[in-house]
């Protein structure tokens, strides 16, 4: 009898999987945080933000430029990236930090000039309350709502900012913590907002249609970035408080899982129950292939 | 009283023909629009929400707060009326009032830690209500029957005006039908 086709056999089935770990092992979340970039009163320091956001991405892709880390995220000169933020201010203000977004266009700026970024948010008024201005000139970054953006893509029921314009894709939240069936507006909800509005409803109760709305083509193959302003994040709804970081991923899931984790430490520490795990993040790794929750996922921890 | 009749039916009709939705037609909403906080002005016009089923002026709960509206809804949610003052400063005060169908529907919303979080400081004379005041933030919530009124304002140190502004919002309430 022949042995060497059996213990090739073996030999495969013990080494495939290690070699399969080590391919998925480059899930990588960092939680950066810098007590300076925000004080008691939501007010940010520009300075100490943009070197939160510099060391969190130089963290994140081990590039040692901007240009090289853009690079490496998969940016190129010719791209077009649209920036989703999430502006519902309901009860507190949570909307993204401006220091924040100006220290990524300036660090996206290595690679694209600044008319190739595009910020949006559902519906215009939104951006406005949360006090940035209109511009869909030629000149600076743009600015503008999907309500008033470039119309929505017929197949994929989403803007066309991201299905037609955009080559690139970042996801821009805010550490939110809503309770009930959602349990946190973290990346899965955020492209709530980029759906044709008749949809947005459909997110309610239906933790599928959450997680299948982030798999669609324009968000699933485009994304290049999770980023989650936690300067001020809340920890139960209506509560906030000063986390005083930002937690930076390539992999929505872990993003968001890790996201979690944080406002589960924060609620410990108010001897509050941890909040369960919302049902959509299961479904975006098991059904939709969204990323990894756990499984294979390297965080990283910075403290400035 | 037939005459009567017909005129209501022809306005109704007309309604209907001009697509106009209904308005909150328990509020005095001449009144509510001249009422703001003290060195505010209204930035954007008044708006009004219903239930999906029986959407207002500006649509649903839903179109104002998003997937939040579910537990209004569980506490018997009907109507709302959403208004936004500014000041020289850029300091922003939002108001704004549910009603629920019954008195004891407000209060278990007020009562309820998904819509007022727990540990607020009462607010005293004849509110029934509390205060969270999360710097730079500052609001409350209180009832007035069969409406749960919530007041936020951008800046605490705005607090008093703020107390003083509901103190005027629970008036115009008390006044005002169901």
């Amino acid at each position: 009898m022949n042995m060497r086709k059996p213990i090739f056999f073996i030999l495969s089935a013990l080494l495939v999987p290690l070699f399969q770990q080590s391919a998925t092992a480059a899930v990588k979340v960092v939680l950066a945080r810098n007590p300076r970039a925000i004080n008691e009163r939501n007010v940010c320091n520009a300075l100490e933000t943009a070197r939160l956001f510099d060391r969190a991405l130089l963290e994140l892709t081990a590039a040692k430029t901007h240009e090289e880390a853009w690079k490496m995220l998969g940016l190129i000169a010719s791209d077009t990236v649209a920036i989703k933020l999430n502006c519902n201010n309901w009860t507190i203000a949570l909307n993204p930090h401006r220091e924040l977004i100006d220290a990524l266009c300036r660090s996206l700026q290595s690679v694209i000039p600044a008319n190739r970024i595009i910020i949006y948010d559902n519906p215009e008024a939104a951006l406005i309350k949360s006090g940035f201005s209109i511009n869909r000139s030629a000149v600076g970054v743009r600015f503008f709502g999907t309500d008033h953006g470039d119309g929505f893509d017929a197949g994929e029921r989403l803007t066309r900012i991201i299905s037609a314009t955009a080559s690139k894709v970042i996801n821009l939240a805010s550490l939110k913590c809503v309770e009930e069936d959602m349990v946190a507006s973290l990346f899965l909800k955020n492209h709530i907002g980029s759906l044709l509005p008749e949809d947005m409803p459909k997110c309610h109760n239906d933790p599928d249609f959450l997680a299948e709305v982030s798999s669609r083509p324009s968000i699933k193959n485009k994304t290049i970035l999770n980023l989650c302003d936690g300067l001020r994040g809340s920890y139960r709804r209506g509560v906030p408080w000063y986390w005083g970081g930002i937690i930076m991923s390539k992999d929505a899931v872990a993003g968001e899982a890790a996201a979690l984790q944080v406002i589960n430490e924060k609620r410990q520490k108010e001897k509050l129950p941890p909040l369960a795990e919302p049902e959509a993040l299961r479904i975006a790794e098991i059904k939709y292939r969204l990323g990894s929750r756990v499984r294979d996922v390297v965080q990283t921890k910075i403290e400035m | 009283m037939k005459k009567t009749f017909w005129i209501a039916l022809a306005v109704l009709a007309a309604a209907c023909f001009l697509g106009e939705p209904v308005r909150l037609a328990a509020f005095s909403q001449s009144e509510l629009e001249n009422m703001v906080p003290e060195g505010f002005k209204l930035s954007v016009p008044l708006q009004y929400y219903g239930t999906a089923e029986n959407k207002m002026a500006d649509g649903s709960i839903f179109d104002y707060m998003d997937g939040g509206g579910v537990v209004y809804l569980e506490r018997g949610f009907r109507e709302m009326v959403h208004g936004e003052y500014r000041d020289q400063h850029g300091n922003a005060v939002v108001l704004d009032i549910f009603s629920m169908t019954k008195s004891e529907q407000a209060q278990a919303a007020l009562n309820d830690e998904r819509i007022c979080p727990p540990a607020g400081t009462p607010l005293k004379s004849d509110f029934i209500g509390v205060a969270h005041r999360f710097p730079p933030d500052y609001y409350l919530y209180f009832c007035q029957g069969n409406r749960l009124v919530y007041l936020h304002v951008s800046n605490d140190a705005l607090a008093e005006m703020l107390k003083r502004f509901a103190v005027r919002v629970q008036k115009f309430c008390a006044k005002e039908k169901k």
